[in-house]
C-alpha cells in the first residue's frame, strides 16, 4: 500500500520542499502538500498556537490541521543545522516546532521528525535519507538512492539580474517572500508600477559568501544569515534603488536582521521601507504604504 | 580607560572593582530607570527584547557620564542576547559615538578571541596577567556573596514581622560589601549578613507559599523590569524561589556543569533538544518545582522572547499534567506596575484558594 506522506506547505518547505517532494516520490510514497496558505487554514492556526507565537508559526499549526486527517504520517522536521558553520542553526521556534504542535495539536496521526543537522556535508543528508526510509520500512540502499536523486533534481534558482529602469529588492525570509498570503502580492504591486523586483531567497551562497567578511559575527539564524549576506549582494553587485523589508510582527530574529539592513541601506543611502505583517494586517494598508514609497522615490530622484 | 557594563540587579558592584583594581576606571550607569527605558526604545529595534533595550539606554547614559569602552558578555545563540554588543555598537556608530563595545563570548569556545580582548585591556592600564588572575577571583567571590545574601533574604523576607526590615538589612550590607575588597574582609561580611538576617524577628508557626520562578535571566535578575517582584510577593508573605544566578549561569556556560544536563533530561519528555537561552532550562526547573512540591510558578520573559515563547506553549501542557498552577507574563516597554502587580494578587488568591481546599500538600 502506497504511503501518504503529508508536507505542510509553510515555513522551511519554500526553502528544501522541493526536494523532500523528489525525495518521498523517489522513496514510493504518495506526497500530499496542503494548499497555499488561505484564511481558514491561517484562523485555525491562529487559534490553536500559543498566543505570542509569530505568524509562520500560526500558519505552519493550521497546514498541519489540514493535513492531519488526510495522511498516514507527517512530515516534520526538526531543523538545528544546515551550514558548515555550526553555530549557525534556526530560530528557536523551529528547533521547538515539533514539541509545540504535540502540546497545541494533541490528535496528530504518526509524524516522521528527524533531526536534521548536516554541518554542510552530503554525506549527513544521505544518512538522514536512509533514517528516514527505514522509520517508514524501507531499505537504507533505496533511502540514499532516493535522496542523491532528489539533490540531483534540485533546480538552482536564477538570478533576477538588475535590469533597466527601477529595481527594488525584496528581501526576507522564503515562507514570507514566497507565501501570497503573507506578502500580499507585493511583487504584482511592484511590477504593475513599472518595477523590476529582485528577491533575496534568489541569492545564491556563491554569489553572496563573498560578503562573509562584513560580518564580525554570523548572525545565529540560517534564514538571517542568508537574507543579510544576499542584502549586502544586492546592494553591491546588483545594485538595487530600494529595498523593502517583509518581515512579522514579533519576530525576534528579525529585530537584529531588520536593523542591520536598515543602517547598511542608510550608509549608502538606498531607501528603505520595512512591512511589519500580522494576522490583522489589512491589504489596504500595504499598498498605501508601498504607493507612499515608490511617490517618494520618484519624488527624490526628480530633486537628485 | 573609562569602562562601563550591562547594569543587573547588584552585581554591578563586583564588576566595578573588578575594572578599578585593573588600573582602570569604572563608569556605573545608574539604576535602570524610566529615563534608561525611554532612551533604549526611542533608538532600539521595535520588537528588541526588552534587555536590548534597557541596555542600549544604560549605554547612552553612561556615554553621558564619559565612558570611552563598553564591555559585555557575548554568546553563540539561538538567543539573540550574543549579537546585542555588535548591534549596540553599529546603533552607537550611526548616533555618533565612536565607542567600542567588546564583546566577550565564552573563553571556551573562542579562547583566542577572547584572550586577545581582555590582553589589549590590560595592556593599557599594565596589568599583569598574574594580577588579574587574583582580581577576578575576587571580584567572583563577591559575586557569589551578593548572590548568598540576597538567596537567604529571599527565605526570611515572607516571615519577617516588619515590613521592609529585611530589605534595609540587606542594602545596608550590600552597601558594605561595595567598600570592601579583600578576601578575607568580604567573607567575614557575608557571615555576619546572614547572622543579622537570621536574627530578624519572625512570625510564628508560619507555612508560607511557595512559588518557583523561572523565565529569561535578566528579567528574573533585574528589579526594575520585574518590578522587584521578589519583595513585593516577599512582602505579601510568598516565598520566591529564584531558579537563576549570575553565578549559576556562568558556570553553566563556561563550566562543566551538571545543573545543565540534569534539566535537559528533566525537559527531554517535553522538548526534545535545546532551543538556546534558558528555554530548556525553563522547562526542565518547572518539572524539578513540581517535584519538590512547589504551590505554583511564575514565569517571566521579555515580550518577543524567542526561547521563552516555545516554553510557554509546552509549559501550558506541563502545568495541567504536573497540576502545578504557572503564570506567565510577557514584559515589555509597556507593562504597568498596576497590572503586573493586581496579576500577581490574582494568583497568589488562587494558590491560597488551592492550599485551603487541600489540592496541594506544602511543607
Amino acid at each position: 500500500m502506497t504511503l501518504k506522506i503529508g508536507i505542510p506547505r509553510a515555513l522551511a518547505y519554500y526553502a528544501y520542499g522541493e526536494l523532500w517532494e523528489s525525495y518521498f516520490k523517489n522513496l514510493g510514497c504518495e506526497v500530499i502538500v496542503s494548499p497555499y496558505t488561505n484564511k481558514a487554514i491561517v484562523d485555525d492556526g491562529t487559534r490553536e498556537t500559543v498566543g505570542e507565537a509569530c505568524i509562520p508559526i500560526k500558519i505552519y499549526h493550521g497546514h498541519v490541521m489540514w493535513l492531519a486527517e488526510k495522511v498516514d504520517y507527517l512530515f516534520i522536521p526538526r531543523l538545528i543545522n544546515i551550514d558548515i558553520e555550526c553555530k549557525i542553526t534556526f530560530c528557536p521556534k523551529f528547533l521547538g516546532l515539533p514539541d509545540l504542535l504535540k502540546v497545541s495539536l494533541p490528535n496528530l496521526p504518526n509524524v516522521i521528525s528527524p533531526n536534521v543537522a548536516l554541518h554542510g556535508k552530503k554525506s549527513r543528508l544521505m544518512k538522514l535519507g536512509i533514517e528516514i526510509a527505514q522509520q517508514l520500512g524501507r531499505g537504507a540502499l533505496l533511502g540514499v538512492i532516493s535522496m542523491y536523486k532528489a539533490l540531483k533534481e534540485k533546480k538552482l534558482p536564477e538570478v533576477q539580474q538588475g535590469k533597466k529602469g527601477l529595481n527594488f529588492a525584496l528581501v526576507g525570509y522564503p515562507y514570507f517572500l514566497h507565501d501570497d498570503f503573507l506578502n500580499f502580492k507585493i511583487h504584482d504591486k511592484l511590477t504593475a508600477a513599472g518595477i523590476n523586483v529582485v528577491y533575496s531567497s534568489e541569492v545564491s551562497k556563491t554569489q553572496s559568501s563573498k560578503y562573509k567578511k562584513n560580518m564580525s559575527k554570523s548572525l545565529f539564524w540560517e534564514f538571517s544569515n542568508r537574507a543579510l549576506l544576499a542584502t549586502y549582494y544586492l546592494l553591491e553587485d546588483v545594485k538595487i534603488d530600494a529595498l523593502i523589508h517583509l518581515t512579522a510582527f514579533s519576530c525576534g530574529p528579525d529585530a537584529m536582521l531588520g536593523k542591520l539592513i536598515e543602517l547598511e541601506c542608510k550608509e549608502r543611502g538606498i531607501p528603505f521601507l520595512e512591512l511589519t505583517i500580522d494576522e490583522h494586517t489589512g491589504e489596504a494598508g500595504i499598498q498605501t504604504r508601498i504607493e507612499a514609497f515608490i511617490d517618494m522615490l520618484a519624488l527624490r530622484r526628480k530633486g537628485a | 580607560m573609562r569602562i562601563a557594563f550591562p547594569y543587573m540587579g547588584n552585581y554591578p558592584i563586583a564588576f566595578k572593582m573588578l575594572i578599578e583594581n585593573i588600573g582602570h576606571c569604572a563608569v556605573l550607569p545608574p539604576k535602570p530607570s524610566m529615563k534608561t527605558l525611554s532612551l533604549g526604545v526611542q533608538y532600539s529595534p521595535e520588537y528588541a527584547c526588552l534587555p536590548f533595550k534597557i541596555l542600549l539606554g544604560s549605554y547612552l547614559e553612561a556615554i553621558e557620564q564619559g565612558a570611552e569602552m563598553i564591555v559585555t558578555s557575548g554568546g553563540s545563540g539561538p538567543c539573540r542576547a550574543g549579537y546585542y554588543g555588535i548591534l549596540h555598537e553599529k546603533i552607537l556608530r550611526d548616533l555618533g559615538y565612536n565607542i567600542p563595545v567588546v564583546v566577550f563570548d565564552s573563553v571556551f569556545q573562542k579562547p583566542r578571541d577572547f584572550l586577545s580582548k581582555l590582553s589589549a585591556i590590560l595592556k593599557q592600564s599594565n596589568t599583569s596577567w598574574y594580577k588579574f588572575a587574583k582580581v577576578f577571583n575576587s571580584a567572583w567571590q563577591k559575586l557569589k556573596i551578593i548572590d548568598e545574601i540576597e538567596l537567604a533574604s529571599h527565605h526570611i523576607r515572607p516571615l519577617e514581622l516588619n515590613k521592609g526590615t529585611v530589605t534595609k538589612v540587606v542594602n545596608s550590607w550590600l552597601y558594605q560589601l561595595d567598600g570592601t575588597d579583600k578576601k578575607g574582609a568580604m567573607q567575614e561580611l557575608c557571615n555576619a549578613a546572614i547572622s543579622e538576617l537570621k536574627q530578624i524577628p519572625c512570625k510564628e508557626g508560619f507555612i508560607p507559599l511557595k512559588i518557583g520562578m523561572i523565565g529569561e535571566i535578566y528579567v528574573v535578575l533585574e528589579p526594575f523590569v520585574n518590578f522587584n517582584i521578589i519583595e513585593t510577593l516577599g512582602e505579601m508573605g510568598v516565598y520566591v524561589n529564584r531558579s537563576i544566578s549570575l553565578t549559576g549561569w556562568t558556570k553553566e556556560k563556561t563550566f562543566f556543569d551538571n545543573r545543565e544536563k540534569r534539566l535537559a533530561k528533566k525537559a527531554y519528555p517535553y522538548l526534545k533538544t535545546s532551543i538556546g537561552g534558558h528555554g530548556i532550562n525553563s522547562i526542565g526547573e518547572a518539572v524539578e518545582y513540581s517535584e519538590h512540591r512547589y504551590d505554583g510558578l511564575v514565569h517571566l520573559a521579555p515580550f518577543s522572547c524567542i526561547p521563552e515563547i516555545v516554553s510557554k506553549g509546552i509549559l501550558t501542557k506541563i502545568s495541567k499534567q504536573l497540576s502545578l498552577p504557572t503564570l506567565t507574563v510577557f514584559l515589555d516597554e509597556q507593562t504597568g506596575k498596576a497590572g503586573f502587580v493586581t496579576r500577581l494578587e490574582a494568583f497568589i488568591d488562587l494558590l491560597y484558594g488551592r492550599r485551603e481546599k487541600g489540592e496541594v500538600i506544602n511543607g
